[in-house]
């Protein structure tokens, strides 16, 4: 028998053992159960941010103009790989790049690097044939935009991250996008997803669909017609917007140069601004029916009311104010047909700084005017109590105001619209990827501006510019056309003068005049030789506005248009 | 014998808190196995091995111990002779050929060999009741305790021989041997270990000790210099008029320079994963991925119940399949989360009422060997558990050993359970000469 002591300390070690277990026990799991807890949570949950699919961007007929399709993209898990040399020879083919640059990234000490992103799917295939271990596939949207150039600007452009970058791409980022889900994955020991019935697949659901105003075909014309001034007047930039008069809409909105969403060079970064709503420019001429709406409405000038045009020079404040034709006694009409700078600058005095400074304002110059789009400038208009003593003369004309293109069109298809100034619009609706309305866009009145017989008036006066003053080569046969043209030096800012050789030339106009449907605004600035408005950027506006009559279906209102027609404007749709 | 004599003589608390361990252990298997197909569900198997250990329990108790003190050395020589076939005819099993094919099914001769270790220690200690006072005669019950670990270190299952050692020595204590004879053992074995260890722990062969033991000459050179130092200091010792003799001299010589040299074959032995394992008991953070990624896991399954644990099958950690050998040796991790620190100190107090009711027995016993058997048995359940549950609590290194009842594992089940078919036995015959 082994002595009682040894027995008894025999159990006295089995209860401090199993106390000691105890103790730890205790440790572990209540005092350090949090810490614990947290590793656990932090091993096995991973939260994902779950990408829809990008939404589609439509024209307003339901034309694609960004989509998105699975691509492939090649990454590496550079300790997996036993042979970065040989794998770096095969793989340097299919991936267009060279050998030492795959080399490089599989000699890493990274765990995780990327070979290439969206790469052809057939490519990936190939890759995925020759069985490395350690080139893995992701799979991932690549926004592809059906129409390359077209309308790049205002669609705009998605990075490599399916982040919006520009134009509606990114002033719609989040609707496109959808809102990213986060979801809360269960990860097992192996790293191994487990699918859980929250689980949300990118492939199963898109983002919103964004239905623009853009005519794919009038954008089409535009861009067409702008690229052919383009190179015909050398231009630095050349602009063309179609609205529709009565809604605000922009059927279509050109600049060129612009970018092709799909290319692969960084060029393209050079371009993502939208000239047409974030430069600036002195509107000249075409700023002239405004204040002439001003005065008519106000009733401070009849149309038959003479002004003196001083032969061609006039000294106002010690300053010249040119026209290009010296003219003697000119009517209000004549003041606008010809476009006398001294004739408006004398007019505009009869208005007085602040009524001009008021209808600038509700014309929307100045001011957001609230497009849908990102980079939008407000312009440039002073308060009254900030002009010079010359300020009022030149604003009568066109000059000391920053506007863009946009503010531009808007004023004008106000005009149009009988004096309701519409707020401009890009988005028509927001859609499910079944097609369902999410949200619908309607046309949006920002106030009257003027009233219905005013914007008659002017349009008739805007009409006899056409006809007989200085925007003759804007005719188009069939159409009775409302516009102006717009012949703007350039302030250059090195000098602090005008310039005498930077000049922007623009026309802008309505048809048809009696029921106007769209508004049209061609901007060539810089361009060289010629740079009348009238010569350079009226005959382009006719160009676009007839194809675009045509494409709309709109019947032409007069024969007798038929006679003495510029023979730049040549009929080419069916026999009347 | 009569049946009511025995239900009259029956340690229900030992014999219960068995039945529930079991019951869990069946019950954690089908938890750590749910949701995954299999032919056969391991849990029934599990059953099935509990039905076959209640046999075994049944049969042991009909059986006077004392037969095993008559035939203590055939159960001995039979459980060495299936060692040896093991290693002939053994199926491979995670590195270590440790698993005897009987038909389908496959049987670890490691596990009965320890009960035949018991049985011939208890055997050899009642028939030599002083031999354990000398140190020659500890000579022949180390050489029957090194016969089974050799065989089983060649398997090699290094854990399980560490049992062997562990039952050597708790019988050498309730035998009544010196206990500086106990200090000497425990010192070559933490010599022969430690060496090893250092030399995994510093690969690169750079501070002082590793490279000392890195050839075999420089670590003969170095037991020279420790057996001068021990000489010396004896020498002072008993200058100083201390009772130190040649004897303690020679003693201490042999247990340092023993222990050193028994080193090289452990490191020979010792496989790589081993030694790391070792290792990162003492620096998991050297290998987290690797050896110590058990550590962790196990650690994180267990702190993560909390106290009322996540409910049973609706762990994490074991879901998932985080924790490695979640239904065998880990299979008290897999009870911690799902059932927390209420399930699992429970599981350890019906492991204390086991061993304390079973060292009970071992008081109780009616001769030596009865009691030197419990003890042995006792030594076997309780090194095997602390190692087990230290493992899974960070607190020991990570051995493989399975827990006694509830791992899943049949050959370990139906010993473990044959242990306390013998202790009931022992127990019934307390008062009897039966």
């Amino acid at each position: 028998m082994p002595r009682k002591t040894r027995i008894i300390s025999s159990m006295l070690i089995v209860i401090f053992t199993l106390i000691v277990l105890e103790i730890r026990l205790y440790y572990i799991q209540i005092v350090s159960h949090h810490r614990y807890r947290k590793m656990a949570d932090k091993q096995s949950f991973s939260v994902r941010q779950a990408n829809f699919k990008r939404g589609t961007i439509y024209d307003r007929n339901g034309k694609e103009l960004a989509i998105e399709f699975e691509v492939s993209s090649v990454y590496a898990i550079p300790s997996f790989i036993s042979n970065p040399e040989e794998t770096a020879r095969k793989l340097a083919p299919l991936l267009h790049m060279s050998e030492k640059a795959i080399r490089k990234k599989l000699e890493t000490s990274n765990s995780f690097v990327w070979l290439r992103r969206k790469i052809d799917t057939k490519i990936a295939e190939k890759i995925k044939g020759l069985h490395f271990k350690g080139i893995k596939f992701i799979s991932e949207g690549k926004r592809f935009y059906p129409e390359n150039e077209l309308a790049s600007q205002v669609i705009g452009l998605a990075g490599l991250d399916n982040q919006g970058l520009s134009g509606i791409e990114n002033f719609f980022d989040r609707t496109l996008r959808r809102k990213t889900k986060k979801t809360i994955r269960r990860k097992d020991g192996f790293g191994r997803e487990v699918i859980a019935a929250d689980t949300a697949y990118r492939s199963e659901v898109s983002g919103f669909g964004v239905v623009t105003t853009i005519d794919r075909v009038i954008q089409y014309i535009a861009e067409v017609e702008l690229r052919k001034a383009y190179n015909e007047t050398k231009a630095k930039l050349a602009t063309i917007i179609v609205q529709d008069s009565k809604t605000g809409e922009l059927l279509a909105l050109a600049n060129f140069p612009s970018f092709n969403g799909n290319s692969s060079s960084p060029g393209k970064y050079k371009y993502l601004k939208n000239p047409a709503i974030s430069n600036i420019f002195e509107p000249g001429s075409t700023f002239k029916p405004i204040v002439a709406a001003a005065l008519l409405e106000e009733n401070l000038v009849t149309l038959e009311d003479r002004f003196y045009c001083e032969e061609g020079v006039y000294l106002f404040n010690g300053l010249p104010i040119r026209d290009h034709e010296g003219e003697d006694w000119l009517t209000f009409i004549q003041v606008l047909e010809k476009s006398s700078n001294i004739g408006m600058a004398k007019a505009g005095q009869l208005l007085g700084k602040d009524k001009l400074y008021q209808y600038a304002r509700d014309f929307g110059f100045g001011n957001f005017t609230g497009i849908r789009l990102p980079g939008e400038t407000p312009g440039i208009l002073k308060k009254p109590k900030d002009w010079s003593e010359i300020s009022l003369s030149r604003l009568s004309f066109g000059q000391g105001i920053g506007v863009t293109a946009i503010q531009l069109i808007s004023a004008f298809s106000c005009l149009a619209n009988g004096g309701v100034l519409m707020e401009p619009m890009i988005v028509k609706r927001i859609v499910e990827p079944s097609g369902k309305v999410v949200k619908e866009f309607q046309p949006c009145p920002v106030r009257g501006v003027i009233s219905y017989k005013t914007a008659k008036t002017l349009t008739n006066i805007l009409c006899r510019v056409v006809e007989k003053g200085t925007g003759e080569k804007a005719k188009i046969m069939g159409y009775r056309v409302a516009g102006k043209t717009g012949t703007a030096q350039k302030f250059d800012p090195e000098t602090g003068k005008y310039s005498d050789t930077n000049y922007i030339a623009s026309f802008i106009g309505y048809l048809p005049a009696e029921q106007p449907k769209v508004t049209i605004l061609v901007i060539l600035d810089e361009p060289q030789g010629y740079y009348w408005g009238g010569s350079i950027a009226a005959p382009v506006f006719a160009r676009v506005g007839l194809r675009i009559m045509h494409h709309l279906g709109i019947p032409p209102d007069s024969q007798e248009m038929f006679r003495n027609l510029p023979h730049e404007v040549a009929y080419i749709g069916p026999p009347l | 014998m009569r049946i009511k004599d025995i239900s009259i003589r029956f340690d229900y608390y030992l014999f219960f808190a068995m039945v529930l361990l079991v019951a869990i252990g069946c019950l954690m298997i089908y938890s750590a196995m749910y949701g995954s197909p299999s032919k056969t569900p391991l849990y029934a198997t599990q059953g099935f091995y509990a039905l076959l250990g209640m046999v075994v329990i049944i049969i042991v108790i009909g059986i006077n111990y004392q037969l095993f003190n008559q035939y203590g050395k055939w159960i001995y020589l039979f459980s060495l002779f299936l060692l040896v076939l093991t290693l002939f005819l053994g199926k491979s099993v995670h590195g270590a050929r440790s698993w005897f094919p009987i038909g389908n099914l496959t049987f670890q001769a490691a596990e009965f060999a320890k009960l035949g270790l018991i049985i011939i220690l208890a055997q050899y200690f009642t028939n030599y009741p002083e031999a354990v006072k000398r140190i020659s005669g500890l000579i022949v019950p180390f050489l029957l305790t090194l016969v089974p670990v050799a065989l089983i270190i060649l398997q090699p299952d290094p854990g399980s021989a560490l049992v062997f050692l562990a039952i050597f020595l708790a019988m050498l204590y309730l035998g009544g041997a010196r206990i500086i004879y106990l200090v000497s053992f425990i010192s070559v074995g933490i010599l022969a270990l430690g060496i090893p260890l250092l030399l995994a722990l510093d690969s690169q062969n750079k501070t002082f000790f590793p490279r000392i033991f890195s050839n075999l000459s420089s670590t003969l050179g170095f037991i020279i210099v420790v057996i001068a130092v021990i000489g010396l200091v004896c020498y002072i010792l008993s200058r100083l008029k201390f009772r130190v003799g040649v004897n303690h001299f020679l003693f201490t010589s042999l247990i340092v320079s023993g222990g050193i040299m028994l080193s090289y074959p452990l490191d020979f032995f010792l496989k790589e994963y081993q030694k790391m394992r070792l290792v990162c008991f003492i620096k998991p953070s050297i290998d987290p991925l690797g050896a110590g990624y058990h550590i962790i896991q196990s650690q994180i399954s267990i702190g993560s119940g909390g106290f009322l644990g996540k409910g049973l099958l609706t762990g994490t950690q074991g879901k998932l399949g985080f924790l490695p050998a979640q239904h065998t040796d880990f299979i008290f991790s897999l009870f911690s989360e799902e059932m927390g620190f209420l399930g699992a100190g429970l599981l350890i107090l019906l492991f204390s009422i086991l061993l304390l009711r079973a060292i009970r027995i071992a008081s109780l016993a009616r001769n030596r060997f009865g009691s030197l058997l419990a003890g042995g048995i006792v030594a076997m359940f309780l090194f095997q558990i602390i190692v087990n549950l230290g493992m899974t609590m960070g607190i020991m290194p990570v051995t493989g050993l399975p827990l006694p009842f509830v791992s899943r594992g049949g050959s370990s089940l139906i010993t473990s359970m044959a242990g306390v078919g013998i202790l009931l036995s022992i127990y019934s015959r307390r008062l009897t000469y039966w």
